[in-house]
């Protein structure tokens, strides 16, 4: 499933980012790779706001979509 | 800077705490931000205490890759430039996100010191970090430091430098420095022999850093670098190896193996509180509400209020500074506060407050000078609106009494502070200059200066404001909340604060669009944040809604509204051109923690930006004012003319020549063209410039003049004047505005097709207000109410035409 | 034109030309104030041709 089937203060882990390639890059620094688990912290209207380490970092559904996770 | 300097980058992690401690180093003034990527430019400082050591405050970035402009910048600086040591600034209370950054610098293969900062928070929390493990793993020196609280941070630097001096004397050519090796055993491999492909090629130490990024296939390395067609290939076959038997891209794989490796450090050198961990943090909290689906937009809606009302509502502190520079601190003068008192000596003024007694002499003045005009009839007008606000009979007894009296001496009435205007006309007139060049100086350059400082407390609270919007992390929730809103009309929801911003002044506004990476979302916010009224187009607005729409009182409000519209609808058309389709835009944020702005921080913030704006009065308002006033004042033949001959000044022909441009618009006359053109020096020169050409019209007063004016230009004066507002709010915003719009679109093309687009949208609305107006009101139909319809026409279509296939 | 004129207008227009010649030669002045060196230096001149 991609991230953006998500709820509120669920936990899943990272399987695999795709889409344009400047994104996917930016969100590798920020920590969205393969392996991390990350929390849903905040939804609104699709657009989350992700826990990813210590940082809490906002996407929104497009780039949520972009995003594909297991549960945990 | 000189090049004998020892020069320490200070390098990190947006909100990592990087220009707290560049300014504790330095001790220079530096602009502390929350907002991230918010330290775009390069800064350099002294060491406090060391001559001889530079250090450069590098933007705040997540990785070397080229993602944004920033890191564009950052890598450009540290590969080519090569500083002697980097201090990496580390935050501590989130070390694996910050090592991921910290792997890429020790590769660059330059003496490393990291600073991990937020060690008394780390404390708190009950965080454990092993320092050695960390230096070994990276092969730099860590040290703990806690910014804010001014510990370790001179310590840390103190070592950089040692260590740069160091490595100087030691590394001699041809040794190598250590890096950490971080990836698996066949991307090391690949890594080794692209090494070895372009030894020679790039400076020798950071020959690992660039063979990495020849693997992630990284374009603008390659292409710089001169490797040969058959080298390239050979390399092509190891990176591809490495993709085949990883299953992955080779971008990726470095991504991945770069956290894996931290990963694994982390295991062994972190110890996360247990008790602390999944927990919600206060900020975590604050979000729920602020961002929350229903309360979200009247909480941020609330917080534009409390800005409005702090900058220009009716007696708030905004209106209450600006009557206060306007006709105090840069005019007249104005008492001490506390000090007023009534007059107390004999005569007409006695018992009376200053105020009271100036309109007594308003009131003697007008009286004179309608008696000598021989008018029965004497008035007040309000001086910047026109309007008019008392009418009284008058005879020549009133006429006698009026010519007597004096006019009031303020220091009666309190201590009495000079303004610089009359200072400035005080040392004329001592001096004994001339009236023209006295009108020179006092009218012509200090007016228009004066004009614009005017704005400088309504400029500073907006600033201000904003400034504490973005220390303390709210700024990224807006840009958040506002992206579902925005990404329909082709913008990111980070174009919100360039718009906001643009309420202030647009050159600001233009260059906060910078911290969007969507280009196309970017050269939008560009091109549509000025239609925002500036400050300057408030002056504009408030001249006219008094002159010519006292009943029309939603007039001054629906210019806003008009300019939010064109944002929307133009970013509509817009996206569906072939030069902003694409994809829905991405979003992605770090939401830093919520934490108490400093003062220090938002001052730095705060006058960064108003700095700016001052400037621009010395600038460029005062040589334009003095260029305005020249050809005002003189004829083709150079000679000097007096006020009442402008018609014969240079300026009146160049008016002519333009004028046939705005013949559709209503005010096709020299005065209009003038007006306009000067309004692309500083907005607010429109009103003052409309003031000095009307002053032969009818009329007593400048408001009247104007109206005269308008009403020689067209039948319908009000549709002229509402066409004129209109078109000089909405055409491409002041010069200072339109150069900073061609820096950041970065080429001229793109410039040219901003200041085109800005000049047709405002010549569209004017000419459709002007000839429908025209057409409502009886005037008839001509060839220009068919062009205003056609033009409509073709701004619907392109507004509501289906938007072009998304190309795969 | 007296000679006090004649100096006020001079001063007038050597400053107003001094400004011209400043914005000219260093561009015109930003939101750094100029603090970065009229903007070559920092990233808004690197945008400048790139990309």
């Amino acid at each position: 499933m991609t991230l953006d089937a998500m709820k509120e203060g669920e936990r899943a882990r990272i399987v695999r980012v795709t889409g344009e390639e400047a994104v996917k890059r930016h969100l590798g620094a920020l920590g969205f790779v393969a392996g991390t688990v990350i929390r849903v912290a905040g939804a609104s209207y699709g657009n989350l706001i992700l826990a990813v380490h210590e940082s809490r970092v906002a996407v929104n559904d497009a780039t949520a979509r972009s995003i594909e996770v297991e549960a945990v | 800077m000189a090049n004998n300097k020892l020069k320490i980058a200070l390098a990190g992690n947006p909100n990592s705490g990087k220009t707290t401690l560049f300014n504790a180093l330095t001790g220079s003034e530096q602009y502390v931000g929350n907002w991230p990527g918010v330290t775009v430019e390069k800064k350099d400082g002294i060491l406090a205490g060391h001559k001889d050591v530079v250090i450069q405050d590098l933007p705040g970035i997540y990785s070397l890759s080229p993602y944004s402009l920033e890191e564009k910048v950052s890598r450009r600086f540290l590969v080519e430039e090569g500083p002697d040591a980097i201090l990496n600034i580390v935050d501590g209370t989130n070390i694996e996100r910050n090592l991921f950054f910290s792997t890429q610098l020790a590769e660059l293969g330059l003496p490393m010191v990291m600073a991990v900062n937020m060690m008394d928070v780390v404390r708190k929390n009950g965080d454990k970090i092993d320092f050695d493990r960390i230096a070994k793993a990276l092969r730099c020196e860590v040290v703990g430091i806690s910014a804010l609280r001014n510990e370790g941070g001179r310590e840390a630097a103190e070592k950089a430098v040692e260590m740069a001096k160091k490595t100087v004397v030691e590394r001699g050519p041809g040794k190598l420095p250590d890096v950490p090796h971080v990836f698996s055993g066949s991307v090391e491999h690949a890594i080794a022999h692209i090494e070895e492909s372009i030894q020679g090629k790039v400076p020798a130490r950071s020959i690992r850093w660039y063979a990495i990024k020849i693997f992630e296939r990284d374009r603008e390395i390659i292409n710089r670098l001169d490797i040969g067609v058959g080298e390239m290939k050979h390399i092509e076959e190891h990176i591809r190896d490495c993709e085949k038997e990883l299953g992955d891209d080779a971008e990726s794989i470095i991504t991945n193996q770069r956290y894996e490796f931290i990963d694994r450090l982390m295991d062994k050198s972190l110890a996360l509180n247990e008790k602390r961990k999944g927990k919600a943090t206060l900020s975590d909290r604050i979000d729920k509400i602020v961002t929350h689906r229903i309360l979200a937009l009247p909480i941020f809606i609330l917080s534009l209020c409390a800005m409005w009302f702090l900058a220009v509502a009716e007696n708030g502190p905004g209106t209450l500074l600006t009557d206060w520079a306007n006709d105090g601190f840069l005019a007249d003068g104005w008492h001490l506060p506390f000090t007023t008192h009534e007059c107390r000596e004999e005569g007409t003024y006695k018992g009376m407050e200053f105020e009271d007694a100036q309109g007594e002499f308003a009131k003697a003045e007008a009286t004179v000078a309608a008696w000598e005009a021989g008018e029965k009839k004497a008035s007040i007008e309000d001086e910047e609106t026109g309007e008019v606000s008392e009418e009284w009979d008058i005879d020549e007894a009133a006429y006698k009494a009026a010519k007597e009296l004096e006019e009031p001496d303020p220091s009666k009435f309190g201590v009495w502070v000079p303004g610089i205007g009359a200072l400035i006309t005080g040392a004329l007139e001592k001096g004994g200059v001339g009236d023209t060049v006295k009108s020179l100086v006092v009218d012509g350059a200090w007016g228009g200066v004066a004009t614009v400082l005017g704005f400088v407390p309504v400029i500073f609270i907006v600033f201000l404001f904003l400034a504490f919007l973005e220390d303390c992390g709210y700024m990224a929730r807006v840009a958040f909340i506002m992206d579902r809103l925005l990404r329909r009309f082709g913008l990111s929801g980070k174009s919100f604060i360039p718009m906001l911003v643009g309420k202030g002044c647009g050159v600001p506004a233009v260059m906060a669009a910078r911290a969007i990476e969507n280009e196309r979302a970017r050269r939008m916010t560009v091109i549509l944040a000025t239609f925002v009224p500036c400050g300057a187009k408030t002056v504009i607005i408030a001249m006219f809604a008094a002159l010519f729409f006292r009943e029309q009182w939603y007039v001054a409000a629906l210019m806003d509204v008009v300019g939010i519209a064109i944002i929307i609808f133009g970013g509509i058309a817009l996206k569906k051109t072939r030069f902003f389709a694409g994809e829905a835009s991405s979003f992605v944020l770090e939401l830093p923690a919520y934490h108490m702005p400093t003062v220090s921080g938002i001052w730095h913030h705060t006058w960064n930006r108003l700095k700016g704006y001052i400037l621009k009065a010395g600038l460029i308002i005062f040589p334009a004012c003095v260029f305005l006033w020249f050809v005002m004042h003189f004829d083709w033949s150079l000679n000097l003319l007096a006020d009442e001959e402008i018609e014969k000044s240079i300026l009146r022909d160049i008016g002519s020549w333009i004028a046939w441009f705005f013949e559709p618009l209503g005010f096709g006359s020299w005065q209009g063209a003038a007006a306009s053109v000067s309004a692309e020096i500083a907005k607010e020169q429109a009103t003052a410039t409309l003031g000095l050409v009307a002053a032969n019209m009818d009329g007593a007063t400048t408001g009247s003049h104007i109206q005269a004016l308008f009403g020689s230009v067209s039948e319908f004066p009000k549709l002229a004047a509402l066409s004129f507002m209109l078109f000089n709010l909405f055409v491409p915003p002041c010069m200072v505005a339109i150069a900073v719009t061609f820096r950041e679109m970065g080429s001229q093309k793109w410039g040219w097709f901003a200041v085109a687009f800005q000049l047709f949208v405002g010549y569209v609305l004017a000419l459709s207000a002007y000839r429908l107006g025209v057409l409502f009101a009886g005037g008839g139909f001509g060839v220009w109410t068919a062009l205003a319809l056609a033009l409509d026409a073709f701004c619907l279509w392109a507004i509501f035409r289906p938007a072009r296939k998304e190309l795969a | 034109m007296n000679s006090s004129s004649i100096i006020v207008l001079v001063v007038v227009v050597a400053f107003a030309a001094l400004a011209v010649w400043r914005n000219l030669k260093k561009g015109a002045p930003c939101e750094c104030g100029g603090a970065c060196k009229s903007c070559r230096g920092c990233s808004c001149c690197d945008s400048q041709g790139g990309k």
